[in-house]
């Protein structure tokens, strides 16, 4: 009888390990799976991004570019509010005189996409990348320019305006409205 | 319990997480696919948003050939002017600075365009550039030319407003002009005199499509018309050409002008072409005519028909269609973007 009872308890203990061991690795599965669908969103959020910033530039350019000054030119950006429950940042990095929007998710550095903005940085436009903007830049309007914005807010907006024959483009939040 | 009921229960969990992990893996790909297709969209609409509403820096790269691929920061065919805007206006000497058979210092290559749209190893895109009417001039006899007048989707264009110029010499440079309809067929013969070699220059306007195109006749020395400059693969000893130009009149016509202009010779060269500059331009100047020493030198506006890769297949890859003007001609201009790396 105890010969019996040591078989059962192995096999029963046996079997409990391989039902955690399943478990475990099917939350691997599924968290890879999420993981590839999450940065799915993310380069489609990049790319979202990064073609209104173009688009922003081309209107304001198009609109105010022959005059020395313009009034700010924005886009409210419509944005999930989060990935699978995930929040995520978003914000224009330089590299190499290139610009990209890189948008990734909060707390995990590894989890991001970039999208790479067309019109460069150049004499006549500058990117909004961090530093100072010139004094009274966006005074008269209702825009806060951030470095970088938090993916769930509703207030996310590309911003473009002319100032001195320089285009100012960034990101930033609407405010009081 | 037996043991190999124990082996039965455990098979039978492995077996429901292969199931459960076939199924998780499942609806991914269709989402990824659906949102690769979004996500080239996007990327199509800025590309085309840049290429054809920024004019570029410096701005008036395509006409000043002393700036080359590498002082371009910023990419863009729109047309650049001073005081007015125009969306959907590209500049022709923009355009024709991506043909492909430019000299080589001058041609912008496809490369350069990918750096300089910040696209890396990421995007490759292709460029087709198609006239909105397909024009066909073609010499009858020594007296006569027939116009053959095609829509971009291959249907005569009836009715169509022509005007035909040819230019040649002939104790100086002549311009004759002919007008005329196209008839049901898409055609129309029209009588003019001129000697060869000559440069025959046919303006079609349907019903406010236009387009424009430029045959050389007999032998005519390669050249090339880029802003004010003429570059000549042979030595030019006349110090004038002749531009000729469009001018759109009220009926809706277009009528052909010719003026001279003063040509000098700049003492450089670029691919073994001789560069000379005009001390002015005509706007909507189609081609640049000389009688030099060494026969009849003739350049016009080459825009090239497809710029880009040339990669004959190009897997879910995104068209976008837009319809611009290029000087006075109507053109679709066509951009297929696709993935490299993803």
């Amino acid at each position: 009888m105890v010969h019996v009872s040591i078989q059962h308890i192995i096999g029963t203990v046996a079997l409990i390990g391989l039902a955690i061991s399943l478990a475990l690795a099917y939350q691997i599965v599924v968290g890879y799976v999420e993981e590839n669908a999450i940065k799915t969103q993310l380069n489609q959020i990049a790319e979202y991004v990064s073609m209104s910033i173009t688009n922003t530039i081309s209107l304001t350019d198009f609109t105010y570019g022959v005059l020395s000054t313009s009034e700010a030119v924005s886009k409210r950006l419509n944005l999930p509010l989060d990935l699978s429950g995930k929040p995520c940042n978003i914000t224009i990095v330089e590299r190499g005189g290139r610009y990209y929007v890189h948008v990734s998710v909060v707390g995990r550095k590894d989890l991001y996409a970039e999208s790479p903005i067309t019109a460069s940085s150049t004499q006549r436009m500058q990117m909004f990348t961090g530093g100072d903007l010139p004094e009274g830049l966006l005074e008269d309007s209702n825009i806060e320019p951030r470095v970088w914005v938090y993916g769930g807010s509703p207030n996310i907006v590309v911003w473009c305006l002319k100032a001195g024959d320089i285009i100012y483009v960034g990101l930033g939040l609407l405010t009081g409205g | 319990m037996k043991t190999y009921e124990y082996i039965f229960a455990a098979i039978i969990m492995v077996a429901i997480l292969l199931a459960a992990v076939f199924l998780t893996g499942i609806s991914p790909p269709l989402y990824r696919s659906t949102s690769e297709v979004e996500q080239l969209k996007m990327a199509a609409q800025k590309i085309m948003a840049q290429i054809i509403l920024s004019p570029g820096e410096p701005e008036d790269w395509g006409e000043n050939i002393t700036v080359r691929a590498s002082d371009l920061s910023s990419l863009g065919l729109a047309v650049s002017t001073v005081f007015t805007r125009e969306a959907f206006v590209l500049d022709p000497d923009k355009v024709q600075r991506l043909s492909q058979s430019l000299p080589g210092d001058i041609s912008i290559q496809p490369n350069t365009v990918r750096s300089l749209l910040n696209l890396g190893f990421d995007y490759d895109i292709k460029m087709e550039f198609i006239p909105a009417l397909k024009i066909e001039i073609r010499q009858i006899d020594l007296s006569g030319v027939e116009v053959s007048v095609v829509s971009e989707q291959g249907m005569p264009a009836v009715n169509a407003n022509v005007t035909v110029g040819a230019v040649f010499t002939g104790g100086g440079v002549l311009l004759k002009r002919a007008y005329g309809f196209t008839d049901e067929n898409g055609k129309c013969t029209l009588s003019l005199n001129f000697f060869s070699p000559a440069l025959l220059i046919a303006a079609v306007d349907y019903y406010g499509v236009q387009g424009v195109t430029v045959k050389a006749v007999g032998t005519v020395t390669n050249a090339y018309f880029i802003g004010r400059f003429l570059l000549s693969s042979s030595y030019i000893s006349s110090d004038e050409a002749y531009q000729i130009f469009l001018t759109k009149l009220p009926n809706g016509s277009i009528s052909i002008g010719s003026v001279h202009y003063e040509l000098t010779y700049s003492n450089k060269k670029i691919d073994n072409y001789y560069v000379y500059e005009m001390n002015g331009i005509e706007p909507y100047t189609v081609a640049v005519v000389t009688a030099s020493d060494s026969g009849f030198i003739a350049a016009w506006k080459k825009i090239p028909e497809s710029f880009g890769s040339s990669a004959k297949e190009m897997p879910l890859a995104y068209m976008l269609e837009r319809s611009v003007k290029i000087g006075l001609s109507s053109y679709t201009v066509r951009l297929w973007v696709w993935r490299v790396s993803w």
